[in-house]
């Protein structure tokens, strides 16, 4: 009996794996908790590397990601594919409740406090970066940043993967708040222009 | 391609808004304004797939298998619970048709497992209030009887199944149940009192099924809870 039950589950797993991203999400949309293992295991380790990249904890991250993925479980159906692919969307999530879980944890802790910190997370980041870069992607990516001038990625890199609010990278910064946003837009303006339409288009 | 220009200086915000770096009352604000401005959503759309392509410059790392776990149980326990509810629009918890010997059969077990029986308050005056049990669908249900009159007063109750109302039924013992006028719907709380007609003298519990509009005859679903008088 177990044999041939693991051989009709192993099956209807591998007919999963057949569909594509929006088809699962269709299943999800109507509580198949198989189609959502199937999406799960394809999105998870972007996931978790972004939380992991954010909040920098490891328990943390592993909440975040739950977070992220419950919320989507439960919000299958708002899934719209007209917007954009599954990953940006299960991104997109991950990145709010990453942000929502910093700007939480800053109530109780002196994240903010210090700017030396900061600079230590963004190095050891910076040096398991190395890794990424065996990744076509990831490779692709990081050239596009290696880029810009180091204030415009210091901004980017702040918001996107430190969470901070514009105003505070100013403050942290000593730095006027048009300056910072203006950073901001010269920074995603050029990484544009270096990605390419079409090679942005493809992360979407 | 240039990106277009803000005159009045509301762009400004796009790529902050783009990287998630404004407060929530700002973000509020600037998704007011992205409404009604079609430069902003332009630009915004020109700098979202470079925002989106920056989650591949994060290390790669695999999550621990335990994370799977915990999020699988608690997504296979929702699914479960999801189907259940769905089940009633389907035609009824099992799928059974008439068969009152259920309903008993799930009456006689529930008082195996002694359920139901609790009297509060039984010597202030006549009155006397059963409390009863919740089989599914609700949260709290209990039966006052006063000189034999009858008044059921039910919580965290569901709305019945579309196009359906909820049936009270009594029940004396060794007999099927039998059919009572008193048909209900809850308040958006969840809430009802309902009368039950006849003299509860004998009767042994009441039972709440739904039913289609105006009642039935026999109880085509499973009961939603059980208030046991004896």
């Amino acid at each position: 009996m177990a044999p041939f039950r693991r051989s009709a589950q192993d099956k209807a797993a591998a007919a999963l794996q057949r569909l594509a991203d929006e088809e699962l999400m269709d299943l999800v949309a109507r509580s198949d908790a198989a189609a959502f293992s199937a999406i799960y295991d394809r999105h998870s380790a972007a996931a978790f590397s972004l939380a992991y990249r954010m909040v920098g904890r490891r328990n943390q991250a592993e909440d975040v990601v739950q977070e992220a993925f419950l919320s989507l479980w439960r919000a299958g159906g708002r899934y719209d594919a007209k917007r954009g692919s599954v990953r940006t969307w299960v991104l997109g999530i991950v990145h709010n409740r990453a942000i929502d879980s910093l700007r939480r944890a800053t109530v109780h802790d002196s994240r903010r406090a210090s700017d030396e910190g900061i600079e230590e997370r963004f190095e050891a980041a910076d040096r398991t970066d190395l890794e990424a870069a065996r990744r076509t992607e990831a490779g692709e990516i990081r050239a596009a940043l290696e880029v810009l001038p180091p204030d415009q990625l210091k901004v980017i890199e702040l918001a996107y993967f430190g969470g901070f609010t514009h105003s505070e990278i100013a403050e942290m910064l000593n730095t006027p708040l048009g300056t910072v946003k203006g950073r901001m837009r010269l920074g995603l303006e050029k990484l544009r222009g270096v990605l390419g339409e079409g090679a942005a288009e493809a992360w979407t | 391609m240039n990106l277009p220009t803000h005159t009045d200086g509301c762009g400004s915000d796009v790529a902050a808004y783009a990287l998630g770096a404004l407060t929530e009352d700002e973000t509020r604000r600037f998704e007011e304004h992205l409404e009604t401005c079609e430069l902003c959503r332009a630009d915004l759309a020109a700098l979202k797939p470079v925002v989106a392509a920056l989650p591949a410059a994060a290390e790669p790392l695999q999550p621990p298998p335990a994370l799977k776990k915990r999020i699988m149980s608690v997504v296979e326990a929702e699914a479960r619970e999801r189907k259940r509810a769905d089940r009633p629009e389907r035609g009824g918890w099992f799928a059974w048709r008439p068969i009152p010997a259920l309903v008993a059969a799930a009456a006689l077990l529930l008082a195996g497992i002694g359920i139901g029986v609790a009297v509060i308050g039984g010597d202030d005056g006549d009155a006397a209030t059963y409390q009863g049990q919740c089989i599914r669908g609700c949260d709290a249900v209990a039966m006052t009887v006063d000189e034999g009159h009858g008044t059921l007063k039910v919580e965290g109750m569901d709305q019945p199944p579309a196009g359906r109302v909820y049936q009270v039924w009594t029940q004396r013992f060794g007999e099927d149940p039998r059919p009572t006028d008193a048909l209900f719907t809850v308040d958006k709380d969840g809430s009802a009192s309902v009368d039950v007609p006849g003299d509860t003298g004998g009767v042994d519990q009441v039972l709440v099924t739904d039913e289609q509009r105006g009642g039935s005859e026999e109880p085509t679903t499973a009961p939603y809870f059980a208030v046991k008088m004896s």
